[in-house]
C-alpha cells in the first residue's frame, strides 16, 4: 500500500506540483487523486469503507503524500485524525452517518487544536467561545472537531457543524506555506451544542495524539524531499572542479541530515505504534511532533545552503520545502508551552 | 570626535526616520507585490545614499565604512530590499574609486553618487557561483570596443538598473585563470544586452534580481577599469571585505526587525518568554562583530578574515532570530499579513549571498 501511495504521487503529483504551488492553485484534482486511492479512509473501519489500516501505516502514508506535497500531507493527516477519533470516539449513529463521506474525501472534517476556546454548561446545552488561528482546511470543512476547555479546567472534544449559529470561518489567510490548504482563522461566539455533539472522553486526546502524527509525518515527508533534492544537486553541480558532493562540508551535512530524517521518522512511527496500542498513549506523539517540525526546518535550511543562489530561487523545489517547513515549525500551541507540557508528564512520573 | 563625525549620527538618524515613517508602513505591501520601491529608491538618492562611499571630491558623501553598516543597518530593519537596491551599487562604485583611472573617476563617480547611474555587479554565472574562476563571459577586443559575450545570472538590480560593473576573460586561455579577467563598467545603451528574465524568489522581493545575457555587446575600452587587462580578479576580490560587511550589517538589521516584532508580541504575553533573552543576545553579538569589522576596515587594516566571521555569524544570528521570532507567534507567524513570516524568508539570503557559509 504504501509503495502503491509512492507510486502514485511520483507520478500524478510531483511533476505538477510546482505549478499548483507557484500558481496558487486550489489543490482538489490532486486530492481526488488520494481519494481515488481511498487515502482518506485509511483509518476508517470497512464496515465504513475504509481501509482499516494501523495508524503506523497511515503514518507511512501520510510521509508519502507528503514526500510530493506537503500540503496534501497536511491535509490528508488532518482528515485522517478526525476520522480516528470519530471511529473511537464518536457514537454508533454518528460513526455511521459521517465516517462514509469522511472516508470517500467529501466531507471535509478540520480539528481545532488550540488551547483558546472554553465550553461551559448552561443547563443541558453546552456553549462554546473562543478563536483558533490558522485552522487548516476550515474554508472546505463542512465539520470541525473542537478541542475545549472546560471550567474544572478538563478538556473535551465537541463536533461542530460548520454551518452551526454563532461560528464563523474567516477568509482563507495567506500564509508562508502549505499554499491551498485554505487555512483561515475560525472563531466561535457563543455556539451552542447539545449533549450528542460532545465526544467520549479521550477523544480530546486522540485527536491532539494523532494530529500530531500526521503533521510529524508530514514534516517526515517534506524533510525527505529535501535531502533527496539536495543530495541529487550536489551530484550535478560542480565548484572547484569536482562536483560538490566530494567537498567534505557538504558530505557532513548530508549525513546529518539524513540522521535527523531517521531519528524523526523513528519517532513519529513509535508513537503511532504506541497509539495503535492505547489512545491514550500520547506522549510520544508530541515528542514526534516538535522532533519532526525542526527537523524539516533545519533539513530544508541545509538543502538550501547546498543549492547556493539557486535555492533561493522559485526555480528549485527546496524554496518551497523551506516556506512549507515554517508551517509545520508552528504547532497548535506555542511550542515552549508545548515543551512545559512535555515536561510535566515527567514532572507528574509518568513514563514519556 | 572629528569635525565632520557630528554630521554622521544626523545622517543615520536621518535614515532611521525614514524608515519609520516612510518604509515600514508600505514594506510589506511591495515585497509581497514583488513591486520595485521607485518612491523609496528616490528619497535614498535624494539623501545622497547611492554615494555614500564615494568620497566627496567625486561628488558622493565620503562616509565610513562603519557609518555605511548603521545606514544598510537602518534600512534592513525596515526593508532588506532596499539595501539590496544601494549595496551592489556601492560595489561598483567602489570597484572605479579604487581601481579606476582617473578619467574613469572623475567621469563616473559623481554619476554613481548622484543616483543617475544605478546598477550592481555581474559576476557569478549560472555555473559559477562563489567558485569566480570558473566564470565564462568573453571580452574579445574589437577597435576601441570589447564585444562581451556570455550569461550574468542573480544581477540585482539587473532590470531597473543601468550600469554595472562586470567580470569577464580578455584572455580565456591564461593560467592560472584569474590573469585572464578584467573588469568593465558597462553601460545599458547599446544592443547585444537583453535581460532574459527577472528571477522569483524565496523572499528579498522588490528589488529585482534578474539574468543578462550579452551577445557581442559592445564595451567601450575606455570603461576597461584602470586602463589594463588581467586584473579583474584582483578588482572585485578586493570588494569582499565591504561587502562582507554589507552583508553583515544587513543581518543585524533583520535580526533587530526580528527582535522589535518578539518584543511586541512578548508584551501580549503573560510574562516575558525566555526566548526573547536569546534573541537580544544574538542581535548584540551580531552588531558588535559587525562593528567591529567595519573600525578595522576603517582603520585600513586587513580584516578579510573579520568580515568573514561578522558575515558568518550574523548572517547565522539574524536566521535564528527570524525562525525563533516566528515559534512565539505561533501559527499566526505563518501569516502573510504578519513580519515574521518576511523576515523568515530574507533571512537566508545572508546565509548564502556574497559568499556561501559553506564556503
Amino acid at each position: 500500500m504504501v509503495l502503491a501511495v509512492r507510486q502514485a504521487v511520483e507520478k500524478d503529483v510531483a511533476p505538477v506540483i510546482h505549478d499548483y504551488d507557484a500558481g496558487r492553485r486550489d489543490p482538489e484534482p490532486l486530492v481526488a487523486r488520494l481519494a481515488e486511492l481511498g487515502l482518506f479512509g485509511a483509518l476508517a473501519g470497512p464496515e465504513h469503507g475504509g481501509l482499516g489500516l494501523s495508524l503506523a501505516t497511515a503514518a507511512m502514508i501520510v510521509e508519502e503524500v507528503a514526500r510530493g506535497s506537503a500540503t496534501l500531507g497536511g491535509w490528508l493527516a488532518a482528515q485522517l485524525a478526525a476520522s480516528l477519533a470519530i471511529a473511537r470516539h464518536a457514537p454508533r449513529d454518528v460513526r455511521e452517518r459521517l465516517l462514509p463521506p469522511m472516508t470517500r474525501g467529501e466531507r471535509w472534517t478540520a480539528p481545532i487544536i488550540g488551547p483558546s476556546i472554553g465550553a461551559r454548561q448552561a443547563g443541558k446545552d453546552w456553549v462554546l467561545t473562543g478563536s483558533a488561528p490558522v485552522v487548516a482546511n476550515a474554508g472546505r470543512a463542512k465539520l470541525f472537531l473542537v478541542n475545549t476547555a472546560l471550567e474544572d479546567g478538563r478538556s473535551r472534544c465537541f463536533a461542530v457543524e460548520a454551518e452551526r449559529a454563532g461560528l464563523t470561518v474567516g477568509l482563507a489567510s495567506d500564509t508562508v506555506g502549505l499554499r491551498g490548504l485554505g487555512a483561515a482563522d475560525v472563531v466561535l461566539v457563543g455556539v451552542r451544542l447539545g449533549t450528542t455533539a460532545i465526544l467520549r472522553e479521550g477523544a480530546e486526546t486522540l485527536l491532539e495524539a494523532v494530529s500530531s502524527v500526521g503533521t510529524a509525518a508530514t514534516a517526515v515527508g517534506l524533510a525527505q524531499a529535501a535531502f533527496e533534492a539536495a543530495l541529487r544537486y550536489s551530484q550535478q553541480r560542480s565548484t572547484f572542479g569536482q562536483p560538490i558532493c566530494q567537498h567534505q562540508a557538504i558530505q557532513l551535512k548530508l549525513a546529518d541530515m539524513a540522521t535527523r530524517i531517521t531519528v524523526a521518522r523513528l519517532l513519529t512511527a513509535r508513537a503511532a505504534a504506541r497509539l495503535d496500542v492505547d489512545s491514550r498513549d500520547d506522549a510520544g506523539a508530541t515528542m514526534a511532533r516538535l522532533a519532526a517540525g525542526e527537523t524539516a526546518y533545519a533539513v530544508s535550511l541545509e538543502a538550501m545552503r547546498i543549492h547556493g543562489g539557486y535555492g533561493y530561487t522559485s526555480e528549485f523545489p527546496v524554496e518551497r520545502y523551506y516556506r512549507d517547513a515554517a508551517a509545520l515549525l508552528l504547532g497548535p500551541r506555542d511550542p515552549a508551552a508545548e515543551r512545559r507540557r512535555l515536561a510535566a508528564r515527567w514532572l507528574t512520573s509518568q513514563a514519556p | 570626535m572629528s569635525p565632520g563625525s557630528s554630521r554622521v549620527p544626523s545622517l543615520v538618524d536621518a535614515v532611521r526616520e525614514f524608515v519609520e515613517r516612510d518604509v515600514r508602513p508600505t514594506a510589506s505591501a511591495l515585497e509581497h507585490a514583488d513591486r520595485y520601491p521607485r518612491d523609496l529608491v528616490e528619497r535614498m538618492a535624494r539623501m545622497g545614499l547611492f554615494g555614500a562611499l564615494v568620497p566627496a571630491q567625486y561628488g558622493g558623501l565620503g562616509l565610513d565604512v562603519t557609518t555605511y553598516a548603521r545606514i544598510i543597518e537602518e534600512l534592513c530593519r525596515g526593508f532588506m530590499s532596499l539595501a539590496g537596491v544601494i549595496n551592489s551599487h556601492t560595489m561598483a562604485a567602489l570597484i572605479v574609486y579604487h581601481h579606476g583611472t582617473e578619467e574613469q573617476r572623475l567621469r563616473l563617480l559623481p554619476r554613481f553618487a548622484s543616483g543617475q547611474a544605478r546598477g550592481g555587479l555581474c559576476l557569478t554565472e549560472p555555473h559559477a557561483g562563489s567558485d569566480v574562476q570558473a566564470i565564462r563571459t568573453v571580452a574579445r577586443r574589437d577597435g576601441d570596443h570589447y564585444l562581451l559575450s556570455g550569461s550574468k545570472m542573480f544581477v540585482t538590480n539587473g532590470r531597473e538598473g543601468n550600469t554595472f560593473a562586470l567580470l569577464a576573460l580578455t584572455e580565456p586561455d591564461a593560467r592560472p585563470r584569474h590573469r585572464g579577467m578584467s573588469c568593465f563598467i558597462v553601460e545599458k545603451g547599446a544592443p547585444g544586452l537583453e535581460v532574459v528574465k527577472s528571477i522569483a524568489k524565496l523572499g528579498y522581493k522588490g528589488v529585482d534580481t534578474a539574468e543578462l545575457v550579452f551577445d557581442g555587446f559592445p564595451c567601450p575600452a575606455a570603461n576597461l577599469v584602470g586602463g589594463v587587462e588581467g586584473r579583474g580578479f584582483k578588482h572585485v576580490m578586493s570588494g569582499l571585505e565591504t561587502g562582507r560587511i554589507n552583508i553583515a550589517a544587513r543581518a543585524v538589521g533583520v535580526a533587530q526587525a526580528g527582535l522589535d516584532e518578539a518584543v511586541r508580541v512578548a508584551r501580549a504575553l503573560p510574562e516575558p518568554p525566555a526566548a526573547l533573552a536569546d534573541i537580544a543576545m544574538r542581535v548584540e553579538s551580531a552588531r558588535l562583530v559587525t562593528y567591529w569589522a567595519a573600525a578595522m576596515k576603517d582603520r585600513g587594516d586587513r580584516c578579510d578574515l573579520e568580515a568573514g566571521m561578522a558575515k558568518l555569524h550574523a548572517s547565522e544570528a539574524a536566521q535564528e532570530v527570524a525562525v525563533e521570532t516566528m515559534r512565539l507567534e505561533g501559527a499566526r507567524g505563518q501569516l502573510a499579513s504578519g513580519l515574521a513570516e518576511r523576515l523568515y524568508r530574507d533571512a537566508p539570503l545572508m546565509i548564502i549571498g556574497e559568499g556561501t557559509n559553506e564556503i
